[in-house]
């Protein structure tokens, strides 16, 4: 695919490429413009409008003065915080355990923390809920951060366990025989040394935790710790009348991913490349 | 003991000084430094996925109403009820859960697929499309809900726009069971589509160049050269998406849910969602719980058949 052999054939196939390429992208930019395009327009009547002109920043402002969003990404970011560290804590530390002791039982315990990656959360949804109660979690951090970090701790230590195994076995026994103990190695040598699994692991629990709807819906029920994907159940009363502010709601929510990931993308498409091939 | 020393000879663990030296013969049973690492993923695990696991199950024997604390052993009667044909929906939801599998895996896959042939190349402007393509990944199912039912509504939506421009008459896409689960389809391959693109091409990226030399040299059209080298070098990565799309389509629920709730009529109903009715709104988690273990089972079934067929596949690309 170097330039110096790009025959007239190829030229043609690249044109042709566009042509199939442009309308699909449309098509999947599309109900992130309307949103967006919703949210930037005043009168319910303009939202499906695509003149540049009547556009303002109002509603976004309003919605954002009017509405408690702040404090529901607060509550977001404390839970996605938290239960990355968690997922990666748990995850590598794990991962460490497996790769480096071969004990009895750890096939078995490789295994059961892997059935997790194919768990569907709503198969547990009832017991999980039920727990909740019992432990009095209802309405409090762990009790999102703590399902988050379980059902993110499959991935979490099996891409660990991977990364680990890929170091070369010179590496422990150098420091082995300067006289390390097995946590020193995993701090100082192993966990640094696994900072690509780091972070992909960051990026697919910081987006399972953000991204959440149901788990959040169940759980935080007293409107002090609703996470900002509650937004739009939450402030769909105040709001019954003005589809804009519906539409501005849902842009604040979407805006901070959105934007976080076009920044850092280069890090979510290696990230999670790198979590697809090992 | 002896299965521990074994073990400690071919691998020396680190922290053992002594690691050079030949191991003494041991006579008691002394667990793993191992498990000390392992001990707090698994307490975590063990509290929030295997004990709900468990209590799923228990529960599924169980008739009660989530408020009282009296619970009735009913044996086998949810079993009977969800399997029996006393409940329609069940059956409906079930062949919904497969339908949806049959239907987005394979087009999730290939849509996947033709994105990343396309953009594997010298392509201008291949990091933007990429970018456009892998967005609906990043965003959570509330966003894609709410945009998704932008378009289908039945009055202003977009969708009903064009059918309008074009000369059709309005249509309620969510409203009508002939349509509505063909909708929800379409979000999902607008949302997952992306996502497999990025998998394909970082499996193309590990392809040899010289395979790509040798065929041009031979004067393999991009077609060809497409069709013979680049689909079989990826074979084993359509395995493990096809793993995880089924996986995903089990473990599908917030979107559909947030967009349909199911109806209309159950027409877009899931295993998942109805777990989730019966247990919150219908007050019936003893049953939501039967239901929960069939998922269960299934995403077992397939999760188990599916790595056998990868194994199998893998061996004999060999």
């Amino acid at each position: 695919m170097s330039p110096t052999t790009t025959s007239r054939a190829a030229r043609d196939r690249l044109a042709w490429s566009h042509l199939a390429l442009l309308p699909l992208a449309v098509l999947w930019l599309l109900p992130i413009a309307l949103l967006l395009n919703g949210a930037l327009r005043t009168s319910t009547a303009d939202i499906f409008s695509v003149t540049p002109s009547g556009l303002t920043l109002e509603n976004l402002i309003a919605v954002w003065r009017e509405t408690d969003l702040l404090r529901m990404f607060v509550n977001s970011t404390v839970v996605t915080i938290a239960s990355v560290v968690a997922v990666v804590v748990l995850g590598s530390l794990a991962g460490f355990g497996l790769a480096f002791y071969r004990f009895r039982g750890s096939g078995i315990v490789l295994l059961i923390l892997l059935s997790g990656i194919m768990l569907a959360p709503a198969a547990i949804i009832v017991p999980l809920y039920e727990l909740i109660l019992d432990l009095g979690l209802l309405n409090t951090y762990p009790a999102l951060v703590g399902p988050y970090t379980a059902l993110g701790l499959a991935a979490s230590v099996l891409l660990y366990r991977n990364a680990f195994l890929a170091l070369p076995n010179e590496l422990r026994e150098a420091a082995s025989l300067d006289g390390a103990g097995s946590f020193r190695i995993y701090l100082r040598m192993y966990l640094p040394l696994a900072r690509t699994a780091t972070v992909t692991i960051a990026i697919l629990q910081g987006l399972a935790a953000w991204n959440d709807y149901i788990l959040a819906l169940l759980f935080m029920t007293d409107g002090k710790h609703e996470t900002v994907q509650l937004a739009f159940i939450a402030f769909q009363g105040q709001y019954f009348s003005s589809l804009p502010k519906q539409f501005a709601v849902m842009a604040i929510v979407m805006l901070p991913v959105l934007i976080i990931f076009l920044v850092a993308q280069r890090a979510f498409v290696s990230g999670l490349s790198a979590g697809a091939v090992k | 003991m002896g299965l521990d020393t074994r073990a400690q000879e071919r691998q020396p663990e680190v922290g053992t000084k002594t690691a050079g030296a030949a191991p003494a013969p041991r006579r008691r049973r002394r667990p793993s430094p191992g498990w000390l690492y392992v001990a707090p993923a698994l307490a975590v695990f063990a509290i929030f996925v295997a004990y709900p696991i468990v209590a799923t199950i228990r529960s599924s024997f169980y008739d009660y109403d989530g408020i009282s604390p009296i619970r009735e052993w009913v044996g086998l009667d949810n079993y009977r009820e969800m399997l029996g044909g006393l409940d329609p929906y069940f059956w409906k939801a079930v062949t919904n859960t497969l339908l949806w599998t049959v239907v987005t895996v394979p087009v999730q896959l290939a849509i996947g697929l033709g994105l990343a042939l396309l953009l594997d190349g010298a392509l201008r402007g291949r990091v933007v499309y990429r970018t456009v393509f892998f967005m609906p990944a990043v965003l959570s199912s509330a966003v894609i809900a709410f945009a998704w039912g932008w378009i289908f509504n039945p009055d202003e939506g977009v969708a009903t726009r064009v059918i309008r421009a074009t000369g059709g008459t309005g249509q309620a896409w969510l409203a009508e069971p002939a349509t509505a689960i063909w909708a929800a389809f379409g979000v999902s391959a607008w949302r997952y589509s992306g996502l497999f693109m990025l998998f394909y091409l970082a499996a193309m990226q590990m392809i040899p160049r010289d395979l790509y030399e040798s065929a041009r040299i031979d004067g393999a059209s991009w077609w060809q050269r497409a069709r013979r080298i680049t689909v079989p070098q990826v074979r084993p990565m359509t395995m493990l998406l096809t793993l995880f799309g089924v996986i995903g389509a089990f473990r599908e629920f917030e979107v559909v849910y947030i967009l349909t709730r199911g109806g209309p009529a159950h027409a877009t109903d899931l295993l998942s969602i109805q777990i989730f009715d019966q247990a919150f709104d219908l007050s019936r988690p003893g049953y939501a719980a039967a239901i929960a273990t069939a998922l269960l089972a299934l995403t077992a079934i397939c999760a188990i058949v599916l790595l056998r067929l990868i194994s199998w596949a893998n061996r004999s690309v060999e």
